[in-house]
């Protein structure tokens, strides 16, 4: 609201403003405030929408002439009473409905503009600016970390030890709790559920300023290793999983084949820092036997009050260097924290759960804020013309002595009821798009549920119409307030002239409405270009036809590797004999998720004594997964079943031809040896590896990322959760069942998880470009299309008021051809100015969507030549109408208008 | 033009303008709490909008009728106004014929209705 009321203030003149506009803003901001909570939202609009016709008044006022300015009893200044408002608003419907197709054009152009807003603001109202849904949630934080010298950028976990280290020593936090995700499997009676839970801290709902809707909230006691194995249910798993029994409390269900007890069920509408956990057990960490070298612990904290991020940060940072030597023979010691330079950092949370769509909806906000400013140059426009004819009628009324503010206030009253209207069917557009949105929006789009048309929408919906009306209303009242009186009633029915200046504001603002679709135009087509880049890109593995899914055999029924791995040849074999089938695979994960990472010594790549080896990701892999994923073999083979069958005595890999590029450039690699997991510069006791095979990259983190260099062991048993890969020869989806089904035959207490195509995988890296180019196009061709109308309105316009002119020339020889000519280079003008001002302003634009972009500049040359040519195109096909019906002008029957 | 302005000895004020006069009458004030009195004076008759309200706070500073006082302890960008002695005359001799007027409106039965 002080953005707008900022903006209006604009209207006011420069000395008013600069003595007085301060005072006014804190009287309204105050006033506003006392209003909201005595009269709620429904005063707070009428507040509002009286204070902002004021200021248009008294800046209507305070801009004229000095001669006029002290009389102030013409007008009635200062009261504004009901009265005359309502009728006004009357006169102003009642002279609308007289010209319904001017009403309805302008309704439905500003109708559009107003929706468009409106929907983009409800989404970054529901995502960006509400607050998150815990106490205090502003000062919430979540702890990352860095740590640059293994080169691993920041994610957003700490080790048990920091954790417990932070949670002692901090003084800039008022509370910090706790948590780490856990996958888990619940079972009963029925098919197995996989379902991700949390173990959190007993202090950890409370951070958050949550309790359980039934039952209680951890114990101190519960949270001590060999407590009692309680849980506490999310609702909708409550809900899903055990029909909302309301008597839950006290039952004992199986967790990861351990018997738990529920203790409590969180309220509906609860979501977790991470929505998908949907069960919560207490967080047990075990103080003597502490590994330094798990980042898993995600920490919720909160600020004291007065304390910035900045400063908790600082304070964490110092307190790395006194971390205990929790792990002093292991990989984590107190010499490999400094070479890692680990570094905590603290994010807002909010900011954590917004993450990068945030920019992409300010983005969307400013551009729909574009579409809007098109939409009321082109209502402006109409509003000009509409007052041009009415020139007649006003100076009518000035000779029955209507005053300058009678006329002024003609003109603002139906430009605001106008706008008003618009802004009630431009809600309706939102609650309707909203729906669309959320429906069709990429699901990386956080807190979709949020997304609501509230209070706040309403409210933005109706300043933004009501300002729009005085924002266009503004012009004509300004203009035809003050009519030559004598002039234009003797000049009436002669339409040789047309009032140059009125010219130039109408040319004015056809040139904004270039600019700006040219502006847009250019947003989108970098858009496109990045979509294009991004299908182009080559992931290093075929998405077409396979379907993954994920398995993980519990340690009940396969305690140890063997018992897995004689599972999964199993499986693999039956899903292998099925029809349909091309190949079957199982790796750690699918192709376009990185793992964790071993450092690794290779041979001939020495490391210094004390300095940290290379960090490579690793995975498990069977030999069908390279040739159901697409995976070229460059060099080599895959694995044999004698690799599989005893990796201990002679371990073997498979290595991406980037880490053969990095280690030993410029060979094949095949033959050649490494270490791997070794520890602190003891070189001996890990075994050599050799490279029996060399395969193609792949892009492990993500398709705008670079390929990953990656190293591939033989799968046995050592890795419990894995996923699946097949490759079918018809639609992958259609043989989910048939699979799912093949998968129970072999054990019907597995659950199997996560079925997708990769193909989906694939596209879903891609949904939040594709999303934000969608919308970027749609709001480009909404201002197309605005834009052209606008030409084509003001050059017919033009023809027309020259009729008479062009007749004249014709009768002294002038061709139809030079006719034609006049007017497209009259349209060719305005739009060529739009097309050099629009592109300056794209230029200096498109780098604020710069991390938008892949695989092209902000400033790509071909997208912004395309853009200009089509702006250019579209203008001279909108002047061309009018320059085809002004050839056809007929000199006779101009000149007998005369 | 020849027009006489508002703050002319021979022209009527605004009843805006008279309104701050009076409520300045009091004592000095701020532009809200001159807002807030009047709306709560006249019961919420009048909603005072805030552009003519210091609009008409300019033409009486401009008159004379009104000066504008700096406070050095108060924090805030407010500035309080003060009316004049001129103001003050005036004001009442504004008064004065609205109060004979609403008399005569008084005999004529008019407040009756």
């Amino acid at each position: 609201m002080d953005l707008i009321l900022r903006l209006t203030l604009r209207l006011l003149p420069p000395g008013f403003r600069k003595e007085f506009g301060d005072e006014i803003r804190e009287l309204l901001v105050t006033r506003a405030r006392v209003i909201r909570s005595r009269q709620g939202w429904v005063g707070l609009l009428r507040f509002w929408g009286l204070q902002f016709s004021d200021i248009a008044y008294t800046a209507f006022f305070e801009r004229q002439p000095a001669a006029y300015k002290q009389n102030i009893n013409e007008s009635k200044p200062g009261i504004f009473n009901m009265e005359t408002l309502l009728q006004e608003i009357g006169h102003a419907f009642r002279s609308l409905r007289r010209d319904p197709v001017f009403a309805g054009v302008a309704i439905m152009t500003l109708a559009l503009g107003i929706g468009a807003n409106s929907t983009v603001f409800n989404v970054v109202n529901g995502v960006v600016l509400k607050p998150l849904p815990y106490t205090d949630s502003d000062r919430l934080v979540t702890v990352w970390s860095e740590l640059p010298g293994f080169g691993f950028d920041s994610f957003p976990s700490v080790s048990d030890a920091q954790f417990l280290h932070y949670g002692e020593r901090n003084r800039t936090l008022e509370v910090m709790g706790g948590w780490r995700g856990i996958p888990a499997r619940l079972s009963g009676d029925g098919n197995p559920e996989r379902i991700e839970s949390a173990d959190v801290s007993t202090n950890l709902f409370g951070v958050l300023g949550i309790s359980p809707q039934m039952g209680r909230g951890f114990t101190e006691e519960e949270g001590q290793p060999g407590g009692p194995d309680v849980a506490i249910l999310g609702h909708e798993l409550w809900t899903r999983t055990f029909g909302a029994d309301q008597g839950i409390i006290g039952q004992t269900v199986t967790f990861n084949d351990i018997p738990t007890e529920i203790v409590g069920v969180m309220p509906e509408g609860f979501r977790f820092y991470d929505p998908d956990m949907e069960m919560f057990r207490p967080l047990r960490i075990d103080r003597d036997n502490l590994v330094g070298t798990s980042f898993g612990i995600g920490i919720i904290g909160k600020l004291k009050d007065g304390i910035s991020v900045d400063d908790a940060t600082a304070e964490f940072a110092g307190l790395v260097g006194s971390l205990p030597e929790t792990d002093p023979t292991g990989f984590f010691s107190a010499s490999t924290i400094e070479q890692a330079q680990l570094k905590p950092k603290l994010h807002l949370m909010m900011d954590d759960v917004v993450g990068t769509i945030g920019s992409a909806l300010w983005l969307l906000l400013g551009t729909v804020g574009v579409v809007m400013l098109i939409a009321c140059a082109n209502v402006a426009n109409l509003f000009l013309v509409r007052a041009e004819g009415r020139q007649r009628e006003i100076a009518v009324r000035v000779a029955l002595g209507s005053n300058r503010g009678g006329i002024a206030r003609l003109f603002l009253a139906e430009s605001i009821v106008l706008g008003l209207i618009a802004g009630v069917v431009g809600l309706g557009i939102a609650f309707a798009a909203t729906r669309a949105l959320v429906a069709f929006g990429p699901e990386q789009l956080p807190r979709l549920e949020d997304i609501k048309v509230d209070g706040f929408v309403i409210a933005f919906t109706a300043a933004i119409s009501l300002l729009s009306g005085v924002l266009f209303g503004g012009f004509p009242a300004l203009r035809h307030s003050n009519p030559p009186l004598g002039s234009t009633l003797q000049q009436e029915g002669r339409s040789g002239m047309i009032s140059r200046e009125r010219q130039r504001i109408r040319g004015a603002l056809v040139i904004t409405q270039v600019a700006l679709a040219l502006l847009l135009l250019t947003g989108s087509g970098l858009m496109v270009r990045s979509l294009v880049s991004l299908k182009n890109v080559d992931p290093g593995f075929d998405p077409k036809n396979v379907l993954t899914f994920q398995l993980t055999p519990p340690p009940t029924a396969y305690p140890d590797a063997a018992s897995v791995a004689s599972y999964y040849s199993r499986l693999l074999d039956e899903l292998s004999g099925l029809p349909g089938i091309q190949s079957v695979g199982a790796n750690t994960r699918a192709p376009l998720f990185v793992g964790s990472g071993t450092p690794v010594q290779p041979e001939g790549f020495e490391v210094e004594p004390g300095e940290i080896p290379p960090v490579i990701p690793n995975a498990f892999t069977t030999p069908g997964f390279f040739r159901t994923n697409g995976i070229p073999i460059l060099a080599g083979r895959t694995f044999r079943p004698s690799d599989q069958a005893d990796p201990e005595s002679t371990p073997t890999a498979v290595v991406s031809e980037g880490f053969v590029e990095r280690f030993w450039p410029g060979e094949n690699g095949v033959g050649k040896r490494f270490r791997a997991g070794i520890e602190d510069g003891n070189e001996d006791d890990s075994p050599w590896i050799s490279v029996v095979g060399v395969v193609g990259d792949v892009r492990g983190r993500g398709l705008t990322q670079d390929p990953v260099d990656q190293i591939y062991f033989p799968f046995a048993g050592n890795n419990r959760a894995m996923t699946i890969t097949v490759a079918t020869i018809n639609d992958p989806i259609s043989l989910a069942a048939t699979l799912r089904s093949a998968v129970w035959q072999v054990d019907p207490n597995i659950p199997v998880t996560d079925v997708q195509t990769m193909q989906k995988i694939v596209d879903d890296s891609m949904a939040s470009t594709l999303f934000t180019m969608t919308l970027l196009a749609i709001a480009a061709a909404v201002a197309l299309v605005l834009g052209s109308v606008g030409i084509y309105g003001v050059i017919a316009y033009v023809v027309n008021q020259r009729t008479r002119e062009i007749g004249v020339r014709m009768a002294l020889g002038a061709k139809q051809w030079d006719v034609s000519r006049m007017v497209l280079q009259q349209g060719g003008t305005v739009a060529g100015i739009g097309v050099v001002l629009g592109l300056v302003a794209a230029f200096g634009l498109t780098r604020l969507m710069e991390s938008l972009l892949f695989g092209v500049t902000a400033v790509d040359p071909p997208t912004f030549a395309t853009a200009a040519v089509v702006i250019a195109l579209v203008s001279l096909l909108a002047s061309y109408m009018p320059a085809r019906r002004a050839a056809r002008v007929d000199p006779v029957e101009a000149l007998r208008g005369e | 033009m020849g027009r006489k302005s508002n703050t002319d000895p021979a022209a009527t004020l605004t009843p805006l303008m008279f309104q701050i006069l009076v409520a300045l009458s009091q004592g000095e004030r701020h532009g809200y709490a001159i807002m807030q009195e009047i709306e709560e004076r006249t019961e919420g008759e009048f909603s005072i909008g805030a552009g003519s309200l210091y609009r008409s706070i300019k033409q009486l500073l401009r008159a004379g009728f009104v000066e504008d006082i700096e406070k050095e302890h108060v924090r805030s960008q407010r500035r309080y106004y003060k009316i004049t002695k001129i103001g003050k005359q005036r004001a009442a001799a504004d008064a004065r014929v609205f109060a004979e007027m609403v008399a005569w409106a008084n005999d004529a039965e008019l407040l009756d209705t």
